[in-house]
């Protein structure tokens, strides 16, 4: 009897660990928002960029929104992946530096982050706000990318 | 056993010494190192919601959610001595709740408590820091000479 507890243990541990991989495995890509022109601010910019952000392997859900030349996207990165968030932010920046020579481009892959674009993404493409707010929101989380 | 001291030994002694080692129970490290690889990932677990909590709902970010994440983390840990609840999770987890900083908060609080008698400044002052005082010497220390490394190796290898 004793012997067997020994065994089953072990085992209850390696079935959890096994399960938990394959369930966390495959993340899936989430289709960004795509929020168009005639909104308070232009967000074609905004809408491109997410667009190539997503196209990277590692990247599986971005929001992002745009003033003017000032663009900001905040991404979800799959779990491993997350080692190596540096190289991650960078290769978006470069990539959207790229299609976007004269823009102000701003790349986090903070959850703050994420959560507050996702408001003001959704805010904006409903018509729920206004420009000063939009600025106002802005500002903060440009605060949140930088401290 | 050594064998330098194997040879002082009569070959009674040496009889004995093989009976004992037969009959002395294993200590069952892989089993330790389970329990405490899961009570310590749940600790952490516990951590990572407080940490999302303080995201969603205030106005901290992923990097800055850190402080009032572990400062909760150390209260529950506090809280949780005082009440001699930790104790029997430490025991039963070993290692799982020693490593994480509520291990460390649990140092400082049990050691506070159990010199209470003696008074507040040279009982609970004087051997608050009995247990974590190691941790925090070789932790300076650690971090001292890992900067040292540190610093070597950017200033001249150009890292």
């Amino acid at each position: 009897m004793k012997m067997k507890k020994n065994v089953i243990f072990p085992m209850l541990i390696l079935v959890l660990l096994i399960s938990a991989c394959n369930i966390g495995g495959q993340a899936e890509e989430v289709k960004p928002l795509f929020i168009g022109a005639n909104k308070v601010f232009d967000q074609t910019k905004a809408d491109e960029a997410k667009q190539l952000v997503l196209s990277m392997e590692e990247v599986v859900e971005v929001k992002g929104v745009n003033k003017e030349e000032n663009i900001y996207i905040a991404t979800k990165v799959k779990q491993f992946d997350r080692f190596f968030l540096d190289r991650i932010r960078k290769e978006a920046q470069d990539k959207i530096k790229k299609r976007f020579p004269e823009a102000n481009v701003h790349v986090s892959t903070d959850k703050k982050v994420f959560l507050e674009l996702e408001k003001l993404e959704r805010n904006i493409y409903q018509n729920r706000i206004n420009k000063e707010s939009v600025e106002k929101q802005i500002k903060k989380i440009e605060d949140f990318m930088t401290g | 056993m050594a064998d330098q001291k194997k040879k002082n030994l009569t070959p009674v002694q040496q009889e004995y010494h093989s009976l004992a080692k037969k009959h002395e129970i294993q200590r069952p490290v892989m089993k330790n190192c389970i329990k405490a690889f899961l009570v310590g990932g749940f600790i952490c677990f516990i951590g990572q919601f407080v940490q999302t909590f303080y995201v969603h709902f205030f106005e901290f970010n992923e990097r800055t959610a850190g402080n009032p994440t572990v400062a909760t983390m150390i209260f529950i840990a506090v809280l949780l001595t005082g009440f001699g609840v930790y104790d029997r999770i430490a025991q039963f987890a070993g290692a799982g709740t020693a490593v994480p900083v509520t291990g460390f908060a649990n140092s400082v609080a049990s050691a506070a408590i159990e010199h209470r008698t003696e008074g507040y400044v040279l009982g609970v002052g004087g051997n608050m820091f009995k247990l974590a005082g190691s941790v925090i010497v070789f932790g300076t220390f650690a971090a001292f000479v890992i900067a040292i490394i540190k610093t070597l190796i950017v200033g001249w290898g150009g890292l």
